[in-house]
């Protein structure tokens, strides 16, 4: 595609260099043989390879190409629709031949352009983390003086594009043309042809050649323009519409020329200025291939830049460098022609440089030098355009590293505001929480102080009052829960008292002794009811230890029941001891008391006064 | 076969436990109550020993004292009878329930409807 769109653009130009560089094709098919013969092995680098057949053919090239015509049928290839082609068709398939080759070329080169691209990507990606590191460094700057860090990597930053962009000429372009993966030889096609218009002003005067240069190179410019305003938006569509303004410019020029058959020579003139400025391109390239290797950033930039100078785009690709070649070797015969008819000291320089490479560059250089403060002055010029997207790119990145850091200011005023409220409750809990604590043991103390109680040992030791059931004038009759039912005054004086206190006597150990019969009851009861447990776990076999356990109860049950019948035999024997005294005391002193109660008096008299018991006789 | 059951031991166990400390709590107070008889008649001897009452009346009067002595210290005997077979038969409940009640919860919990009639020997010890 790039091989088909440059031939098309070719004829315009010529047609536009047409009128003046006549006398320039006689003189070109010695140079241009001697000029193939010599420089190709100096000027090809010695990565370069190419196929044997596309040398051969490219060879040839210029041999037939040596008449201007060899040029001219490209144009009318190219120009399918505009110009019937009075070229040889032996010619056409030489062309062909060489468009084939170049197409292979190119289609290879592009293989190893891809891999170059992998490498730049990877080297462009090793290179961001770098430029990462470096905004890093800002931030912390950032925080002490956010201006000064900033700068200085804007500063560091914009070094380095415009060093890399300064040795194309086309500063601006470099950074935006690194998209451009588009094709790189359609560029140089365009390049080449931008410069044959040079080339057609060149045949005026030498002065005007410098304008032809800075045409040439405006031309360029334009066409970078081009790709450089479409390139932002799309990288490959970019590419082409640079092309078609310049394809437009030339066809335009060629219009008003008119003269097609003449401009074949106009065209091998404009295409040997043209070869000049891809000298001095190739000098850019060679100068750019250093910065390329010095610094693996620019190689983006050089692309573009190839795009300006020539097709030599080929710096990437073989092809493209063989192309270079061939158009360095009409590169000085169009220098001689220049100078002829310029006249100028120039000249005898010149004629001397043409078969070595090395004088070509130099003349090639020296022009360069020449040209190029006219290059840097147009695109400054022109370049106000171009000057606002680096102003924007700077603006965006400052922008952003500005953000970025009011991005970390906000951030740390906001993580300050958290941390901030986040202790102050953490801290208010805690407040409340030993605010509570402090309360709470407070209240605890004052449970645990003693308090003084106004009370007795008898509040602690409470008797039970016991119930007094009636008073009479010898006895205190009392209720439940004494341990008498009576409580006498005392001390046994007489009769009637002691058989009362018998009697009393008499009927609690009576009722001890029913009462411990009903004891014993109650105990052999008992005592058979474990025995009868224990003889049930013996059958249900419940456990040997349960068994044992059962039968101590068994054992104390029986002694319980043993020593009930104790106490109710001894409880009988109490009471009969008890009924025995009284009925003794009865026995004795019953009838005298009765004698008491019968006689007059309430009490007899002393004993002995009745110690006269026998007979007595009276005197 | 006894109808006795490990729930029903215990019960009867426990209720004797419960009675027999009961009872021997009112006849340890019933037997002082007649300590208390004996002590009077002896001090009652000895009133009307001054009164001079014969030393018949006297004499008895001591013996009746002393034999309800005799009468308070065995039915103290038998207030602690009952505390002792409180204690045993409280002795014999908790080793009822040490041994049992584990195995009693077992098979309350047990899904085997007829597991009353699996034999002890199925859950011998090796």
């Amino acid at each position: 595609m790039s091989s088909d769109a440059a031939p098309a653009a070719v004829p315009g130009p010529d047609d536009g260099a047409g009128t003046p560089t006549s006398s320039a094709p006689k003189e070109d098919p010695k140079g241009l043989l001697d000029s193939l013969l010599t420089p190709v092995p100096a000027a090809r680098p010695a990565s370069f390879n190419i196929d044997p057949v596309a040398n051969e053919i490219h060879q040839e090239m210029p041999a037939q190409g040596a008449s201007s015509s060899s040029y001219h049928p490209d144009g009318n290839n190219t120009q399918k629709t505009g110009n019937g082609s009075s070229g040889g068709r032996q010619e056409t398939g030489v062309i062909r031949a060489w468009l084939l080759a170049g197409a292979e070329r190119w289609r290879k080169g592009g293989d190893a352009r891809l891999k170059r691209l992998d490498v730049w990507k990877a080297r462009a990606l090793a290179r961001q983390i770098k430029v990462n590191r470096q905004i890093s460094e800002n931030r912390t700057g950032g925080f002490l003086g956010t201006g000064s860090g900033i700068s200085g990597s804007g500063k560091s930053v914009n070094d380095k594009g415009l060093s890399t962009k300064n040795a194309p000429g086309g500063s601006l372009k470099g950074p935006k043309n690194s998209l451009g993966t588009s094709p790189a030889g359609v560029h140089g096609g365009e390049g080449t042809r931008d410069k044959g218009r040079g080339n057609q002003p060149a045949s005026n005067p030498g002065s005007p050649q410098k304008t032809k240069d800075g045409k040439g190179k405006d031309h360029a410019a334009r066409g970078l323009k081009g790709d450089g305003n479409g390139k932002p938006g799309a990288q490959g569509p970019a590419g082409k519409p640079g092309k078609d303004a310049t394809a437009q410019s030339s066809t335009q020029s060629g219009k008003s020329d008119s003269g097609k058959k003449a401009d074949t020579d106009r065209v091998t003139l404009g295409k040997a200025v043209a070869s000049e400025a891809k000298g001095r391109a190739k000098d850019r390239l060679n100068h750019r291939l250093d910065d390329r290797r010095a610094n693996p950033d620019p190689p983006i930039v050089s692309r573009h830049k190839g795009n300006k100078g020539s097709t030599d785009d080929a710096a990437k690709g073989p092809g493209d460098k063989k192309v270079s070649l061939t158009k360095t070797d009409r590169d000085e015969p169009a220098k001689k022609d220049n100078k002829g008819p310029d006249g100028t000291p120039k000249k005898p320089g010149k004629p001397d440089t043409p078969k070595t490479s090395d004088g070509a560059e130099a003349a090639k250089g020296t022009a360069t030098k020449d040209k190029k403060p006219e290059l840097a002055k147009s695109k400054d010029a022109s370049g106000k355009s171009w000057t606002t997207q680096p102003a924007r790119e700077a603006g965006y990145r400052d922008g952003a590293r500005a953000a970025r850091v009011t991005a970390q200011a906000q951030a740390y005023r906001d993580g300050a505001k958290d941390g901030w409220n986040d202790i102050n409750e953490a801290a208010k809990r805690e407040k409340d929480r030993l605010n509570k604590a402090h309360t709470d043991r407070k209240k605890d103390r004052e449970k645990l102080k003693d308090k003084p109680v106004n009370a007795t040992s008898a509040d602690y030791h409470q008797p039970k009052p016991i119930e007094v059931t009636g008073i009479d004038a010898k006895e205190i009759h009392l209720g439940a829960g004494a341990l008498k039912p009576r409580v006498s005054r005392g001390e046994v004086r007489n009769f009637v008292t002691f058989i009362a206190r018998l009697e009393e006597k008499s009927q609690v150990m009576q009722k001890a002794a029913e009462s411990t019969k009903g004891l014993q009851a109650e105990a052999d009861t008992q005592a058979d009811e474990v025995t009868h447990l224990l003889e049930d776990a013996k059958t249900v076999k419940g456990g040997d230890k349960l068994v044992a356990k059962l039968q101590q109860l068994a054992d104390a049950a029986r002694s319980q029941s043993s020593k009930a019948a104790e106490a109710h035999k001894r409880a009988v024997r109490a009471a009969d001891a008890c009924k025995a005294l009284l009925a003794n005391v009865k026995t004795r002193y019953e009838p005298i008391f009765k004698a008491v109660v019968n006689s007059p008096e309430t009490r007899p008299a002393e004993m002995k006064f009745y110690r006269d018991r026998g007979y007595t006789t009276a005197a | 076969m006894a109808d006795l059951t490990n729930k029903s031991l215990q019960a009867s166990v426990a209720r004797l436990e419960k009675k027999i400390t009961r009872n021997a709590d009112y006849i340890a107070a019933d037997a002082k109550a007649i300590d208390e008889e004996a002590r009077d008649a002896t001090r009652v001897a000895g009133q009307i020993a001054a009164k001079g009452v014969d030393r018949y009346t006297v004499a008895e009067t001591h013996e009746f004292a002393k034999i309800t002595l005799g009468f308070s210290g065995s039915v103290m005997a038998y207030a602690s009878s009952g505390y002792d077979t409180a204690k045993s038969a409280k002795a014999a409940g908790d080793q009822a329930r040490a041994s049992h009640d584990g195995i009693q919860q077992a098979v309350d919990r047990s899904t085997v409807d007829t597991i009353h009639n699996v034999h002890a020997d199925w859950f011998e010890q090796q």
